[in-house]
């Protein structure tokens, strides 16, 4: 990837970026709390923050309609928009990392897609597991059907893209389409085998959006959406090695199989469970890491938490975006971040358009 | 103390790459791997590090490679590969600190400070590695290199530079620099063993030359002893003639025949 010029970047002489990214977690953090805020207190039902705030500093009761509305639907929301975005973001700049290219992004690359199939496989197909199964699984089934069929795709599509430790780009984004075409097809064939109220899960589902948002499906696929998000300071010093190519990594002493068995693992269970949670949101996962490397570089010790707090930033004002802009409906959520992403992914291969063949 | 490789062989698919290699490279000495293109160096570096899996014995200080843990490796050895692909915009002195922390540096600035100052990129610390030129990439990564082997001596014993062709795209000067690094580190107590094209280096600056041709070794031993007219001729091809350059080395000249 071709960058600007040093200094326009900011970069210091010494080329130590580390004091940069550490203000940008700061300023970070600080937008994660603000967006949290604007977050809770905006929506359909015009209960404020402001007021709600004050009352419980006067020590009032919230009312039982306000308080159902702060803490059964827009703190779940919340909290499912910060996670989903976390998720997405950090999943693609370890897989960009692992792929060592930034094109690689979960939903460009089939990974969404096979999470998707999983999915719909678990929605039509659910009720024809023997009870004792489908008892054990409950409402995890969804999320952990997602985890294997993004799993399954990643496994595919590392076969199909590294041969002897190199990946190629062209054939990853080109294996890429053609899983997403297969599991499309497959998608569609269990749609139409659908009945109707699943057809109506489905709709919902596949509109992209966290209007669905409770704490019982949070509490079921929250911890899969983490798994990204805990392995990531272990991933990181590996992930920096393969930036150098694998036989260089392992030079330098980095745990290049676990570090490769450890990120496929985590982004499918990751994106699975975003992609089971919200339906397809694009593009986070492919703008947050790229604009992180361009502030503050491509080190990923610094990288995956800043990717994880922009994603969960960004995430949650689309969110805001999708529910405000035609309120009292809503807009699919994967409509703005297309709308806000596809222009930056074109801008990426506009400069890599010079040092990458497709 | 030695890099010790005893009777290796490697098999890459159905091709037997390398066969029954032997060598020895001591602390103190400066090893050159030379032979044609595709006669194995690399690969023989390859199974060195441990990277490529081969039979035989091969030991680094008296420890058997093979169940050595990398991170520990990392701390024993550094290696330049051939080519090192880049992904990612990194500084200068972010690919440096790569090697750094490899090595287990604790002061990893002032290691990366000087080891860029070591291959004459003082002061390209903030420049983006992928906006420099060829050979000055291939001076980062011998400054990475050197960042991670640290001192010449470490807790396990004297440390190895294994570089395959490390001059191969830089200037004279520069090669001159590489050669005399890679001697000092030697005369430090280091170890280094060194992929060459360039028989006169081989000539002025390995203290022994291993000569591969078709994945065997077909000569080892001084300089002197291995780069002789006739052996060269029949390895390379071509009409080579050696004349010798006192006080010490000797200078290799292609000679053209007039085609009859
Ligand atoms: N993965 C592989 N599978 C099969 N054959 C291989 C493989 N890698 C290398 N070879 C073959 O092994 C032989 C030795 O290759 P190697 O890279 O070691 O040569 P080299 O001496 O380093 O050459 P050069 O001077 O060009 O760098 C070559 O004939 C090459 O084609
Ligand atoms: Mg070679």
């Amino acid at each position: 990837m071709i960058a600007a010029d040093p200094a326009a970047l900011g970069i210091r002489t010494d080329g130590d970026r580390s004091g940069l990214a550490r203000r940008m977690t700061l300023v970070l953090v600080a937008a994660v709390l603000a967006v949290s805020l604007l977050s809770l207190g905006a929506g359909a039902s015009g209960v404020s923050l402001v007021d709600t705030l004050s009352a419980l500093a006067r020590g009032e009761a919230l009312s039982p309609s306000d308080s159902l509305v702060l803490f059964q639907i827009r703190l779940p929301r919340l909290v499912t928009g910060l996670l989903v975005g976390a998720a997405l973001a950090v999943s693609g700049a370890v897989m960009q990392g692992l792929f060592r290219n930034p094109l690689a992004d979960p939903g460009l690359v089939g990974v969404s897609a096979g999470a998707g199939l999983g999915a719909i496989t678990a929605i039509v197909l659910g009720g024809a597991l023997p009870p004792a199964l489908a008892a054990a699984a409950g409402v995890n089934l969804v999320p952990l059907a997602a985890f294997f069929g993004g799993l399954a795709a990643t496994l595919v599509l590392h076969a199909i893209a590294s041969r002897r430790g190199r990946t190629s780009v062209a054939t990853m984004l080109l294996g890429g389409i053609a899983l997403a075409a297969l599991t499309g097809a497959a998608s569609g064939l269990l749609i139409y085998l659908a009945d109707d109220s699943q057809l109506r899960t489905l709709t919902f589902w596949s509109m992209g959006s966290l209007a669905g948002a409770s704490w019982p499906q949070l509490i079921a696929a929250g911890p899969l959406m983490m798994a990204a998000l805990i392995a990531a300071p272990f991933l990181a010093r590996g992930l920096n090695g393969l930036a150098l190519g694998e036989a260089a990594a392992f030079h330098m002493g980095m745990p290049v199989e676990r570090t490769k068995r450890v990120a496929v693992l985590t982004v499918a269970a990751s994106v699975g469970a975003a992609v089971a949670i919200s339906g397809g949101i694009g593009f986070i996962g492919l703008v947050v890491p790229h604009l992180l490397r361009l502030a503050t570089g491509p080190d990923h010790r610094r990288l995956l938490p800043n990717a994880a707090l922009l994603g969960a930033v960004l995430l949650v004002l689309a969110d805001l975006v999708s529910r405000t802009i035609v309120a009292p409906s809503e807009l699919p959520i994967g409509i703005i971040t297309a709308i806000a992403g596809g222009p930056v992914f074109i801008a990426i291969l506009l400069r890599q358009r010079g040092v990458m063949d497709l | 103390m030695t890099l010790t490789v005893r009777d290796l062989s490697v098999r890459l698919g159905r091709r037997d790459v390398l066969t029954g290699i032997d060598l020895t490279a001591r602390e103190g000495e400066v090893t050159a791997i030379i032979g044609p293109n595709g006669s194995g160096k690399t690969t023989l570096m390859r199974a060195i590090t441990g990277e490529l899996p081969s039979t035989g014995g091969l030991a680094l200080n008296g420890r058997d490679i093979r169940s050595m843990p990398a991170p520990l490796m990392a701390t024993m050895r550094a290696v330049l590969a051939q080519s090192t692909p880049l992904s990612f915009p990194f500084t200068v002195a972010e690919v440096v600190r790569l090697g750094a922390e490899a090595g287990g540096a604790t002061n990893a600035a002032a290691i990366i400070e000087r080891s860029l100052a070591r291959v004459d990129l003082a002061g390209y610390g903030g420049r983006l590695f992928q906006q420099l030129s060829g050979g000055e990439q291939q001076r980062v990564h011998l400054a990475r290199v050197l960042a991670q082997a640290g001192s010449a001596v470490g807790p396990d014993g004297p440390r190895w530079l294994l570089l395959d062709e490390p001059v191969s795209s830089l200037d004279i000067g520069h090669q001159l620099m590489v050669m005399r690094l890679a001697r000092a580190f030697a005369a430090e107590g280091g170890g280094v063993v060194a992929v060459l094209h360039d028989l006169n280096l081989t000539a002025a600056h390995a203290d022994r030359v291993l000569l591969l041709q078709d994945g065997r070794v077909t000569a080892q031993g001084t300089p002197a002893e291995v780069l002789t007219p006739a052996r060269l001729t029949v390895v390379y091809g071509c009409n080579l003639q050696v004349h010798p350059l006192p006080p010490r080395g000797m200078i290799v000249l292609a000679r053209e025949e007039a085609e009859a």
